[in-house]
């Protein structure tokens, strides 16, 4: 690209071709007003505040639709600039309501802020004003249309990013409206990005709506909690209630989105019946307790437990949005009270993968190499309802580059597949295997021996050969597994099938992960095979063998196996039978109270600092944005103790930093390990009954998410996206 | 024979006459003073820290409880600072306010010296003459801010509001006939300046019963007359300002030397001393509430011929009408940044001081664009008096030292703020 | 000769005499006190006194929930809580309280309301007879209105052009 160079307001700039004269003021630190424009949008210069004075130009221009030249010079603050913007303020101002005062975004809004910049200080306009009928959109968005200034960056968001079209402008000039065309509900899994798009207060949060005002509250960066992405966030609370959860931008993960899950689970947080005092069950009645009672309860039985069974029949499961620190303290505590039964993996049927000693799981790619992908091949993903934002992205790359599935389901994507094959899910493997079968004739030479025969007798029709070939023809290529992989019979099979086509045909490959740290839950230990950063451990039971087999007694972090396990029935029976159930969870309904001994209250997600590893391998350490509420302590320090009181040495921490460090120093030892499987997996033909599960839905993949009120009534929370019936089973 | 050691008293911080919080080590030797020490800090309340929290204007409150017998003149300083630094002049008729009220404050706070500086010495009358004479003021006050002291009255860019039309009356009571009632109300028939007018008419002559009480009254001198001398140069070197430094004879004063606001078109005297005792600074202060007087005069004739605003036109800084703010979206937006966010202030700093009735009271401003002060330092006078302590009182009587605070006119308010 | 009529002033307490005279002739002057409570002095439509919240003349409270008062407020004295009220959905306050020791009444709230909802009444004489009762709660504001309504209509009528 070749370089122009401009002058704005006396600085001499250099700026690349092509490039509007926006963007070159906006990386030099020039402020010019803007409503429309948004650096992640197209070009629609339809608010015109962004008038600047161009030399040699008899009148204004928008700064964000006008490229550079050559020698330009540009003034922002001319009287003919500063003219311009002031008259467009005033013609912004004139439909607008008098609402400032029961304004949600007032405080933090776009249209106050210039208009005390660049507008008139007094209106001249005495006429009446317009009124915009308001429209229902869903629970999580509340619509005040009348203040639209019409920026449309909502339909942009909708059109360009999302790729569904939920919104529209209907009618032109006073009469123009933005809205769903017909009343319905906004549906999208990214919905509420335009809350944080719009500039004025026409779509506000319904959730926290005149609950604060912005400047009330107080911000702290957090991680969310809800995928494998971890996004990253600012919590906003005020008096120690979190009042909202906004993207913090962060390119190389959410660039400035996030998905409505993890903007609206914080209401968990309020709405689910928290457990404020450590209980202890007596006679079928639950008592309160002090924690020294509770803990000391604990810790009896657990030496009973495992001294009675050598270990056997006491195991630990840790929740989906257990941070690393919990994770590692556990294992740790567990395996030198003499146990190796712990695991995270309440999803998952096909542990043969287990001991191999690699310290990672997800992607081998940078997230963001997605957007530029020219073939994308997805295995029974399902990324808008599994990871929203990555669907984002992937929607990028379909600009220009091709998207594929193997979904063994009617998969919603928000991007145009070139190629979409539906299995039965029994067949999901076999039909993956056609592809790699197809992709060995295209490139004969780089298969070894033992992969050939396995693939041996494997036939491929032109659908196959077409999704090899764009693999091979895209100069970056990827495959990504979805979640549903992870839980299918013949995860490790397919995996082995994405590694090696992925060899073959030159491509990234990576799986998403169930919940937000997998990978570091993995790191830390908390899976029966391997102890923190790929230790050698004794082979423990998994959560397979422990939930449907059954123990003497559990430990539950933060884990409704109850909901979220795939032998959720079978589990509670299990749970019921026990001799000891001993939960550290935040909340006091749910069928936990049914089955636990003890319930010990552990500050949920925002009010406990921690790390979560995310699918990628990055490391995010955060601190507690709010304090939990009564007894509630963070589940680390509730963990220590407990290893305290079992007589274990070595747990005399006294922050969750010093916890992280200690596993991060084991990690950067051992380094980022991916032991490829050498041999190939057995090919299987599995039971249709086998695969024949729902997946977790959207709402429902953790327990505070499934405590949020807002998002528990949105049209997506009610049906599966995979469920029973759409799952593929012909 | 025993050696006699000096004897270290304890004076205040709950004593009469120590003026609010004053504590005072005086080491003496038997009835006569070798030093004086004086602490500060009882009354400390960080003002000067709790305007960088908040925006500009919410500070305007806390400047009214530095100096609290004159509330308004703080205000002005502050307010004067802050006009400095935006680079905007209030209208004129909000000037003429502002210079009428500072002299209104420096009638109240002289009285209100005059008073108590008289109890400290023994003159219990003067008390209650003053305080009677400060009452129409107070009212004054409270019918153009609605408080008879912290009156949160003057802004940047002007006054709140323009001085009522009207003055509120005495009601019917079973303790006064109507005619008694029609007395009491005769002077409260016409405007705010109408009901000044009438006060200082009468107000010379209020000032010549103080003076007939006092200035030659024989005790009154002997307790004052070659107390706490100061030379001129002294004077300078410590820092003293006000009447203290004009009671030594300079002709030092704020509104002739840098007229601020509608000092410039005033017609008025500065008083000096000669010998720079308590007697002096006593007779500069009297004077001054003569001419204070004058000065209100003219304003008020000034004020009656020419009606206007009050308020710079630029709601960017001053908030709208409220009439406006209800019915037009502009109004509303400013109004509502005003007072949540406030102005933002050009980077900058500035000193700005007002010829307080205590001395010079200066802001020193220092703004690094946001909407609160990056820092605010209050230069106050009585600070700088209060430190001359040691050396006025040395040598003198335990007694005299009653006198020399008194002459001082500290408040504790603005040492400490 | 200046001198000796000196000495005669001093002699003869001429000085003090006059000062006498001037007290003697204060006795006989018109009282300048009133006789609180039955009677009292004038109080400006202006006062700032105890806070009261209006309602418009249907009942409905005026508060809109806004916040500029706890924004505007320099001693952070007021606390105001807020949401969609129950039955209509419109931005209401939940709380709304004003600390009595905090409050050093400068009247910014009441220049900041854009609904004329908080005011300063002209009530000064109050006393607290219990701990906690420094604290205004939304009802005692509002009572406080329904009280004095009339005379804080009045009032804001008659100081409405100068602000």
């Amino acid at each position: 690209m070749g370089k122009v160079h401009i002058e704005i307001d006396g600085q001499k700039l250099e700026a690349e071709v092509g490039s509007m004269i926006i963007e070159v003021a906006d990386k030099a630190d020039i402020y010019i007003p803007r409503f429309c424009y948004h650096k992640k949008l197209s070009v629609a210069a339809n608010c015109r505040m962004c008038m600047v004075d161009v030399a040699n130009l008899p009148k204004a221009v928008p700064a964000c639709a006008t490229p550079v030249a050559e020698g330009m010079v540009i003034d922002t603050r001319s009287q003919k600039a500063i003219n311009a913007q002031k008259a467009v303020m005033e013609f912004l101002l004139i439909n607008h309501p008098l609402d400032c005062p029961v304004c949600d975004q007032g405080g933090e809004c776009e249209l106050q802020d210039l208009s005390v910049g660049y507008g008139d200080d007094v209106s001249r306009f005495t006429e009446g004003k317009r009124v915009v009928k308001d429209k229902d959109i869903g629970p999580l968005i509340a619509t005040d249309m009348t203040r639209c200034i019409h920026c449309t960056r909502c339909v942009r968001f909708g059109q360009e990013i999302v790729g569904i079209r939920e919104f529209g402008a209907t009618g032109r000039g006073e009469h123009m409206e933005i809205g769903t065309y017909i009343e319905e509900t906004v549906e999208s899994e990214v919905s509420a990005n335009i809350i944080d798009l719009c500039p004025v207060g026409a779509l506000t949060a319904k959730p926290s709506q005149f609950k604060a005002r912005a400047w009330e509250l107080r911000q702290a960066p957090s991680i969310a909690a809800h995928d494998c992405l971890g996004s990253n966030i600012f919590v906003h609370h005020r008096r120690g209630e979190i009042i909202r959860v906004v993207p913090r931008e962060n390119e190389s993960i959410n660039e400035v989105w996030l998905s409505d899950r993890d903007r609206f689970s914080y209401q968990g947080l309020t709405e689910g019946a928290r457990l404020l005092n450590p209980r202890i069950k007596r006679n079928g009645e639950w008592e309160d307790c002090d924690w020294q009672t509770a803990l000391n309860l604990v810790a009896s039985e657990m030496k009973r437990i495992i001294g009675a069974s050598n270990g056997n029949d006491f195991g630990i499961l840790m929740g989906n949005n257990a941070t690393t620190e919990e994770s590692y303290l556990a294992q740790r505590m567990l395996r030198k009270a003499g146990s190796n039964n712990i695991d995270f993996r309440t999803r998952r049927r096909d542990y043969t993968g287990d001991g191999r000693g690699s310290v990672r799981s997800g992607m081998n790619f940078p997230m963001e190499n997605l957007d530029t992908m020219d073939a994308t091949l997805l295995i029974g993903a399902d990324l808008r309802h599994e990871q929203p934002l990555t669907a984002l992205r992937v929607r990028k790359s379909t600009g220009y580059g091709k998207a594929m599935a193997i979904n063994p389901f009617d998969g919603e994507y928000n991007f145009r597949l070139s190629n979409e094959l539906q299995p039965k899910s029994n067949m999901l493997a076999q039909e993956f295997a056609c592809v790699l079968a197809a992709a060995d004739a295209l490139r004969p030479e780089s298969l070894n021996a033992e992969a050939k025969e396995w693939l041996d007798g494997i036939e491929f029709n032109d659908e196959h050969k077409e999704i090899a070939q764009n693999l091979i023809d895209g100069e970056a290529s990827c495959i990504l597994m979805g979640v549903y992989v992870q839980e299918h019979p013949q995860a490790e099979t397919i995996n082995w099938l994405a590694e090696t086509l992925a060899s073959v045909t030159d491509s990234d490959w990576g799986y998403m992960t169930q919940g937000c740290n997998a990978a570091g839950n993995k790191i830390a230990g908390a899976v029966p095979c391997q102890s923190a950063a790929g230790g050698k451990s004794e082979q423990g039971k998994t959560a397979k063998e422990m939930l449907t087999e059954g123990l003497k007694g559990y430990m539950l972090v933060n884990c409704e196996p109850d909901v979220e396990s795939i032998w959720a029935e079978q589990a509670l029976q299990n749970l019921k039978d026990a001799e000891f159930v001993v939960a550290l969870t935040s909340f006091a309904d749910g069928r936990v109270p049914d089955y636990a001994n003890v319930m010990l209250p552990i500050a949920g997600c925002y009010e406990t600092s921690g790390t979560y590893i995310n699918v990628e391998g990055k490391w995010q350490s955060f601190a507690a944005a709010v304090k939990a509420p009564g007894e509630a302590r963070p589940g680390w320090k509730v963990l220590r103790v407990l290893a305290n009181l079992l007589d274990l040495s070595g747990f005399e921490y006294e922050s969750s930093l010093q916890v992280i460090n200690e596993l991060r120093e084991k990690f950067d030892a051992v380094g980022d390990v991916r032991v490829a499987r050498k041999v190939p997996p057995p090919m299987m033909v599995v039971n249709e009954q086998e695969t024949n599960r729902e997946c977790l839905g959207l709402y429902m993949v953790d327990p505070l998410v499934r405590r949020a009120g807002a998002l528990q009534k949105t049209p997506k929370a009610s049906t599966h996206p995979i469920s029973i019936s759409r799952v593929k089973t012909r | 024979m025993a050696e006699i050691e000096h004897y270290t008293l304890n004076f205040g911080p709950q004593h009469p006459a120590a003026h609010g919080v004053l504590r005072m080590i005086l080491e003496m030797d038997g009835e006569t003073i070798e030093r004086a020490d004086p602490h500060v800090g009882l009354l400390h309340r960080a003002t000067e820290k709790l305007a960088e929290i908040k925006p500009y204007n919410q500070s305007i409150g806390y400047m009214d409880r530095l100096d609290y017998v004159s509330m308004m003149c703080n205000e002005h300083a502050y307010v004067l600072a802050i006009e400095k630094l935006l680079g905007i002049e209030a209208p004129k008729r909000a000037q003429y306010i502002r210079v009428m009220f500072a002299e209104i404050t420096r009638i109240l706070n002289h009285l209100m010296w005059l008073g108590a500086h008289g109890l400290d010495v023994g003159a219990m009358t003067m008390f209650l003459y003053c305080f009677r004479d400060r009452e129409p003021l107070m009212d004054a006050y409270e019918a153009v801010s609605g408080t008879r002291m912290h009156a949160t009255y003057y802004r940047p860019g002007g006054v709140y509001r323009d001085l009522p039309d009207t003055m509120p009356q005495y009601e019917k009571s079973p303790w006064r006939n109507d005619k008694k009632l029609k007395e009491l109300n005769a002077n409260r028939q016409g405007s705010l300046l109408d009901f000044l007018w009438d006060f200082t008419e009468q107000f010379d002559s209020s000032v010549d019963e103080y003076e007939s009480l006092l200035t030659e009254n024989r005790i009154w001198k002997q307790r004052l007359v070659g107390i706490g001398v100061v030379s001129p140069e002294r004077a300078f070197q410590l820092g003293l300002t006000g009447p203290m430094l004009r009671g030594s004879g300079v002709a030092w004063d704020l509104r002739k030397m840098q007229p601020y606001d509608a000092y410039a078109e005033m017609d008025f005297d500065v008083p000096v001393g000669r010998n720079g005792d308590c007697y002096d600074r006593y007779l500069v202060r009297v004077e001054e509430m003569r001419q204070s007087n004058r000065i209100i005069r003219q304003c008020i004739e000034w004020l009656q011929k020419n009606p206007g605003p009050v308020m710079i036109d630029d709601h960017k800084i001053a908030p709208p009408k409220r009439a406006d703010m209800k019915n037009d979206m502009e109004s509303l937006i400013h109004h509502f940044k005003l007072f949540t966010e406030g102005y933002c202030v050009p980077e900058g700093e500035t000193y700005a001081a007002v010829e307080h009735p205590k001395g010079e009271f200066g802001i020193y401003l220092m703004s690094d664009g946001a909407n609160k002060p990056y820092r605010l330092k209050i230069r106050a006078p009585g600070f700088a008096h209060i430190s001359a302590m040691d050396e006025l009182a040395k040598g003198h009587m335990l007694a005299d030292v009653v006198a020399i605070i008194g002459t001082m006119d500290i408040v504790f308010g603005e040492i400490d703020r | 000769m200046k001198q000796f009529k000196q000495f005669i002033n001093s002699f003869l307490l001429i000085e003090l005499l006059k000062g006498m005279k001037v007290t003697f002739a204060n006795m006989f002057r018109k009282k300048i006190t009133v006789q609180y409570p039955e009677e009292k002095t004038p109080q400006s439509p202006r006062f700032r006194g105890l806070h009261a919240l209006r309602t418009y003349p249907n009942g409905e409270e005026r508060c809109i929930a806004c916040k500029l008062c706890e924004a505007v407020c320099p001693a952070a004295a007021i606390t105001i809580e807020a949401g969609p009220r129950e039955d209509d959905g419109t931005r209401r306050t939940t709380k709304y309280e004003i600390d009595l020791f905090k409050c050093i009444f400068c009247g910014f709230c009441e220049e900041s309301c854009p609904v004329d909802s908080i005011v300063e009444t002209r009530v000064f004489d109050y006393h607290f007879e219990e701990r906690g009762l420094h604290i205004m709660t939304k009802d005692m504001l509002l009572e406080m209105g329904r009280i004095h309504e009339d005379q804080i209509a009045a009032d804001r009528e008659a100081d409405a052009k100068y602000r």
